[in-house]
């Protein structure tokens, strides 16, 4: 009798255990809010402005998100993380949804059980000198100074680069990308080494830009994505299949102007389904029909999020190069909505 | 049954009552910490029962294993030997040993800082004394983490870059002709006869070499040069050789009241065996300097050679040195307060300079006042090193707690093993002190 | 004799010589009295000139009106200047600084918070009812003018303005009454800066004075009724947090022994090729994970025996099972304080209507509230933590981790000194453990480690994560200071009040307490200015701090990328007046209590 007490306590306190990790949707939703973990503050992909309003790359995809889950893009709260805090941040709960510039690799799939699972931005590691230093290749570093971010991937691919070409470098690690550039202009350091994208975005803001250029070398890939917990596969669908409805919508020139005229006027069966006007392919997911049409509407397609916050209008002014469609020659293919 | 016996002798006999646990203070004693004990039993098996389920949650367990896993990452400074192929538990030591180094040197300094600031501030000149108080206000009241940053970015924004000490083309043509008006020279140059460079991405030391060291073993992964044993052996051994003569002078000295000169035979000991050895080892300075071609054009991004210590280091170490500097000046102002002004002035009667006064009668009184706040001085220093986050200075934190954790994941395990390492450090420090103190301690009768 | 010169009048006084007189002998006496001093002198002047000389000209040039550093950097140069300050970020982003994200007209709350801080204190930090009431007056005051300022709607600002004259009157009037304030200040300040329901907050403060109340009064209680009534709430109280506390335990899912495996595995470079020293350490290292995994392991065992023969659970506080237990605990609670002595009585009293307190709030509170909610709404509007940040983050973490530190320090200061040899060896090693990490690793700790130790699914504000990790830390260094504090009363005070008869609480309370938290107030002021510069740190764990937080959030603006010097010399201006006017009030209160011995 008392052992069958002790089962069946231990049993009611598993299976509650394992609601706490597995029904984040309809935590979500019983919430009201979507809680997105997000950058301490990164130009272009992440960062409240003078009103405390988060705007950036990375934002509009969780302001997306809430828009598909709960019907309003504004149901959302970002939660800064730094990068020793993210991780855990999402391990444990206190984040819904993980989107701050994360490379997604095995170990972090594998180990440290997160699932990333779609890449919004194609990356690489590029290194930026000064003009005057008369350097054209990484390759021709060798002895230099080296200026990079702890807490990251790239301190990991920079050992290597300069391993396998049997160079020798000094580290010096810095806390934040701000801190990186200010050493940079500073002359601390001969070059400094992150993703291509933050280089570019440094670069577009410095006074003397043309005095500073970004090497050909891309010496590692870097897949950026939102990750989710891992085993939670009605909610990492979610987060898939509103992303890849972003870039179907720019496949199909959906954009955040034109969705009620395409809503209802448009013959083609995707776009049909993907805003919800034929089949229930939203309630599958346990979402609203019209939840991928909210999530377009939140802030535009993939291609309109992108210029918006980083694209070649803006002042960080990067080209779409790997994160164009499939289309334009890019690697950005969203598998089929049906 | 067990209580009833420890009863003591002349109590009442009459037999023990279950009442007597709360009321009778004998028992109550007993009582109180039975119920503490069961409540703190209860409540770390609590926290451990959570901690268990949670990690079953999440799939994993606790392993200490990835201390021995390849770490893959480079860490700037090492005083032994590392490199990305060695493993976690190697960059742990890594930074253990530069947060011990910190720590040390950061100690020291305040320490110097300290006396020198709180005795002027007591100082009759007004000027000197006021600055002292704008110092010590000013350290005291904002916090730590400002002054760190802001003597990082001072340390590297003022000083010049190492491509200003290069010799270019155009300097080495300048020198050919034989007009003197018309040379180049670099824009920067070393200082302290060449052995020191000081530029905006760290300070570049002279590095000295032996041209015939005794050789080396390595001793579990930590490398043993014997050239360093055989140097220290030597002075200390001079040391003890010196006071052994010290000792027999002043015994010449109380039977026959007079005092032979010592200080050439001193000299002489103490200097004379380190630098013999060190000639026979062929000792010499390897300054820092450029790699250059052969018409003397340097080449390169950095010096060669010497020893690179990293601005992050001296910020850290000097913005501890300041901050805690300010607290020690407070201490020993008080403690110099707390000396009666009657030792000043007997000291004066006795004819004794003011300058000596202080070091001869003042100091000596003021530090058994001084020293118990100064141990928590250095403690709250020596935890105030893991503040290198700001400067991204790789210490324990930065690699066990940083780095570390981030790559392997496993927060747990790190930041356990994080804290239980700087508690040791602490109670290892304030252990030292107390013993210290007990030493100087007023023995009173 | 005739032509003897005798004077009849006094000569005037003379000049004194240009050397000995106003400024000349001033500078001679304080600045040139010796060639050291000369020299020190010199270089003091020297070291003056070289700051102003280098920074002068950057201040001087400083550009207040401009919308981003691009902007700064073009009017610096069309002055014709070679450096200058970019101030206008401070003029563009200074409500961050100071509120974080707050709601910008919402502002009132914090400012009344803060002002209500001050009166609050007033009675704490001055005991000269006069002063409290002047110090009450000023703060309302500057509250009222910070919120003209901050353009306050009128309706909380009248209700504001009545508050806080009123709160003046009060303390000119009846200073006494102040102390109420004081008491009820937590409950209002948290329903000021986090708003939400009313009654949420009322229900709450009336629970806590309720459950101290009517242990007060139970202590004047004679009567064997009322005992009995008394006993069984207790029981009550005690049955359902016992109960919730087993039935966490009774909720076990993990078998430990396989984690134990772990810390065999725990040295795979066994055998490896390593030096020597590595294996010695790793097998020390492995015998003592071992050692401690089985300890652990074992009380684990006893709690899940303890847990499994009683076979409690929650669900029996409303089953039938419920009576039984309650019984049991209501004749021990009886038996127990029928023969109380009064004061213990009180002690006792205290604690049980803690424990019914516990109840309350684990069955009533929500239903109340909830039912309060629905059919009378007041309250204010919500706010949520991660709005906060800047210096209301810094301050709302140092104030309320210092205030949650004073009880748990005052009973680690007793334990401490306390002649029972666990209860010390607790203490001691608690503060010691505290004492010796660093304020870093605690908050990382409560980011990263605390959802660990707490039951599976349980989630909750980093803030308040951080607020309990602070008042952890802040405990053990007010224990300390407690400790300084009742070390330095003098023998006789406890020796007189063991020949009044007074047990060891009464003791506590009417003798030693009073005298020794007021020798105290010094070193806990050090405390908090110690806390409050050190919650720049929480930056640290992704919070907004004003120091690095909020200037990481400004400089990822591309307006202000780039900016360096002049956010940090606005934060640094702001640290050094609030704790440069604590330590000044520590230093005064210092003086006072010395004299108030001698």
């Amino acid at each position: 009798m008392k052992k069958s007490v002790f089962l069946g306590a231990f049993a009611a306190s598993t299976v509650l255990a394992g609601a706490a990790f597995a029904g984040t949707l309809d935590d979500v939703k019983a919430r009201g809010e979507l809680i997105c973990g997000s950058n301490v503050g990164l130009t272009g992909f992440g960062a409240p402005d003078a009103s405390g309003e988060w705007k950036g790359f990375d934002v509009d995809l969780c302001r997306a998100v809430a828009a598909a889950v709960l019907g309003d893009a504004t149901k959302v709260k970002f939660v800064p993380t730094t990068g020793e805090t993210r991780f855990t941040a999402l391990a444990s709960g206190e984040v819904d949804l993980l989107v701050r510039n994360s490379t997604a690799t095995y170990g972090r799939d594998v180990d440290l059980k997160l699932d990333f699972v779609a890449i919004n931005y194609y990356d690489g590691q590029g290194f930026m000198v000064k003009k005057d230093l008369g350097v054209s290749s990484a390759k021709e570093l060798d002895g230099a100074t080296v200026c990079i971010q702890t807490g990251t991937t790239t301190e990991l691919n920079l050992a290597d680069f300069f391993k396998f070409n049997n160079i020798s470098y000094t580290p010096v690690t810095v806390q934040d990308d701000s801190e990186a550039q200010r050493q940079y202009l500073a002359g601390a350091c001969d070059t400094y080494t992150t993703d291509a994208s933050g280089l570019a975005a440094s670069r577009a803001t410095m006074a003397d830009s043309e005095n500073h250029i970004i090497l050909p070398e891309i010496i590692s890939k870097e897949p950026l994505g939102p990750a989710v917990r891992h085993g939670d596969n009605q909610w990492g669908d979610i987060v898939r299949w509103t992303f890849n409805a972003l870039l179907i919508a720019e496949e199909k020139g959906i954009t955040k102007a034109n969705i009620e005229e395409a809503a209802a006027s448009s013959t083609d069966p995707e776009v049909r389904r993907l805003l919800g006007i034929e089949g229930d392919l939203g309630a599958m997911a346990g979402l609203d029909n019209n939840a991928f049409k909210n999530a377009i509407a939140a802030s535009g397609n993939y291609g309109e999020i992108f210029e918006a916050n980083i694209g070649t209008a803006t002042p960080i002014g990067l080209a779409r190069g790997l994160n164009a469609l499939w289309t334009q020659g890019g690697l950005q293919y969203a598998a089929p909505f049906r | 049954m067990t209580l009833a016996t420890s009863t003591p002798p002349g109590a009442d006999r009459d037999g023990f009552r279950l009442s007597m646990l709360i009321y009778d203070t004998r028992f109550r004693a007993i009582t109180i910490q039975v119920v503490v004990l069961v409540l703190v039993l209860l409540l770390v098996g609590w926290l451990v029962d959570n901690t268990i389920q949670n990690l079953n949650a999440k799939g994993k367990d606790i392993n200490f294993s990835f201390l021995w896993v390849r770490a893959g990452y480079d860490i700037e400074q090492q005083l032994i030997p590392y490199t990305n192929d060695s493993t976690h538990g190697r960059a742990v030591i890594i930074g253990l040993l530069n947060t011990l180094l910190v720590a040390i040197v950061g100690c020291f300094f305040a320490t110097i800082i300290g006396v020198i600031a709180g005795v002027l501030r007591l100082s009759n000149n007004w000027l000197v004394s006021r600055l002292m108080t704008v110092y010590v206000e000013a350290f005291r009241n904002i916090p730590l983490l400002l002054w760190i940053v802001v003597i990082f970015v001072v340390t590297s924004e003022t000083q010049p870059a190492p491509n200003e000490f290069k010799v270019t083309q155009a300097m080495v043509d300048s020198w050919q002709d034989d007009d003197p008006a018309n040379d180049l020279e670099p824009t920067a140059s070393k200082i302290l006869f060449g052995t020191v460079a000081v530029t905006n991405r760290g300070s570049y030391m002279a590095t000295p070499m032996l041209d015939r060291p005794l050789g080396s073993t390595e001793i579990g992964g930590v490398p043993v040069n014997f050239s360093v044993l055989a140097a220290l052996a030597v002075v200390i051994g001079s040391i003890l050789v010196n006071r052994a003569m010290l000792r027999r002078v002043k015994a010449q000295q109380e039977a026959t009241g007079e005092r032979p000169t010592t200080w050439w035979k001193s000299l002489l000991i103490l200097f004379g065996p380190i630098a013999l050895l060190l000639l026979a080892m062929g000792f010499h300075l390897q300054l820092p300097a450029f790699a250059s071609d052969e018409n003397g054009v340097s080449k390169g991004f950095n010096f060669q050679g010497g020893i690179l210590v990293q601005h992050s280091f001296t910020a850290l170490t000097l913005a501890l040195a300041l901050y805690t500097g300010a607290f020690i000046a407070e201490i020993v102002r008080a403690g110099i307060l707390a000396i009666s002004r009657g030792q000043t002035e007997a000291s004066f009667a006795l004819g004794i300079r003011p300058g000596r006064t202080m070091s001869l009668i003042i100091l000596p009184q003021a530090l058994r006042v001084i020293i118990p706040p100064l141990i928590s001085q250095y403690l709250n220093l020596t935890k105030n090193t893991s503040l290198g986050i700001a400067v991204s200075y790789l210490d324990l934190r930065g690699t066990l707690g940083g780095i570390t954790l981030n790559q392997t994941g496993r927060e747990l395990e790190c930041m356990l093993l994080m804290m239980l390492t700087y508690l040791i450090i602490s109670l290892i420090i304030s252990g030292l002190m107390n013993i210290y103190n007990n030493a100087v301690k007023l023995k009173e009768r | 004799m005739s032509n003897s010169f005798v004077r009849t009048e006094m000569l005037a006084a003379q000049e004194p010589p240009l050397g000995q007189k106003g400024a000349v002998k001033w500078l001679r006496e304080n600045l040139f009295s010796g060639p050291v001093n000369t020299i020190l002198t010199l270089l003091g002047l020297f070291v003056i000139f070289w700051l102003v000389a280098r920074a002068a000209p950057w201040w001087w040039n400083g550009v207040w009106d401009a919308t981003s550093l691009g902007e700064c950097r073009q009017i610096v140069a069309a002055n014709g200047a070679e450096s200058g300050a970019c101030w206008a970020v401070i003029r563009a982003r200074w409500h961050q600084y100071i509120f974080g994200f707050y709601p910008s007209e919402l502002y009132w709350r914090p400012v009344l918070a803060a002002g209500l801080l001050m009166v609050a204190l007033a009675p704490v930090l001055f005991w000269n009812d006069r002063k409290a009431a002047i110090m009450a007056g000023i703060s309302g005051a500057l509250t009222l003018i910070a919120m003209l300022f901050l353009g306050t709607a009128t309706a909380p600002l009248l209700v504001s303005a009545v508050l806080l004259v009123g709160l003046f009157a009060l303390a000119w009037s009846r200073p006494k009454l102040l102390i109420w304030v004081t008491l009820s200040y937590p409950f209002a300040s948290l329903f000021l800066l986090w708003g939400g329901s009313v009654w949420l907050y009322l229900s709450a403060m009336l629970a806590a004075a309720v459950g101290v109340g009517f242990g007060l009064l139970y202590s004047r209680l004679k009567d064997s009724t009322g005992n009995l009534v008394y006993a069984l709430l207790t029981a009550l109280g005690a049955a359902v947090v016992a109960a919730a506390l087993l039935h966490y335990l009774n909720a076990v899912s993990a078998d430990f022994l396989t984690k134990i495996s772990a810390a065999n595995s725990f040295y795979p470079g066994w055998g490896a090729e390593s030096g020597i020293l590595v294996k010695l350490l790793g097998a020390i290292v492995s015998a003592v994970v071992w050692v401690i995994s089985m300890l652990v392991w074992a009380m684990v065992a006893v709690m899940r025996a303890i847990s499994a023969t009683l076979d409690l659970n929650l669900g029996m506080i409303f089953g039938g099972t419920l009576a039984s237990f309650l019984g049991l605990g209501a004749i021990l609670a009886g038996l127990g304080t029928f023969r109380a002595a009064r004061s213990r009585a009180a002690g006792l009293g205290i604690l049980g209507g803690l424990l019914a307190l516990g109840a309350y709030f684990v069955i009533l509170h929500p239903l109340v509230t909830a039912q309060l909610d629905q059919s009378l709404p007041l309250g204010l509007t919500k706010v949520s933590s991660d709005q906060f940040g800047g210096f209301l983050l810094a301050i709302v973490i140092g104030v309320s981790a210092i205030a949650a530190s004073l009880p748990l320090g005052i009973i680690l200061a007793l334990g401490r000194r306390s002649d029972m040899f666990l209860v010390k060896t607790l203490s001691v090693g608690f503060i010691e453990f505290i004492r010796g990490v660093p304020l870093i690793t605690l908050l990382f700790t409560a980011s990263l480690l605390l959802a660990y130790f707490l039951p599976p699914g349980t989630n909750f504000d980093l803030i308040l994560r951080v607020i309990i990790l602070a008042s952890l830390f802040a405990s053990a260094y007010i224990a300390e200071v407690v400790r300084g504090g009742l070390a330095a009363l003098p023998r006789g005070q406890y020796e007189a009040a063991d020949a009044l008869g007074l047990d060891y609480w009464q003791a506590q309370r009417l003798i030693i307490m009073p005298q020794a938290l007021k020798i105290s107030i010094p070193g806990i002021v050090s405390t908090f200015i110690g806390l409050f510069k050190d919650t720049t740190l929480v930056s640290f764990v992704g919070l907004l701090d004003p120091l690095r937080g909020v200037t990481q959030i400004v400089r990822a603006d591309i307006n202000w990328k780039g900016i360096y010097w002049e956010p940090y010399i606005f934060v640094g201006a702001i640290f050094f007046i609030i704790c440069f006017g604590m330590s000044r009030y520590s230093m005064y209160l210092e003086r006072k209590l010395k004299t108030d011995h001698r």
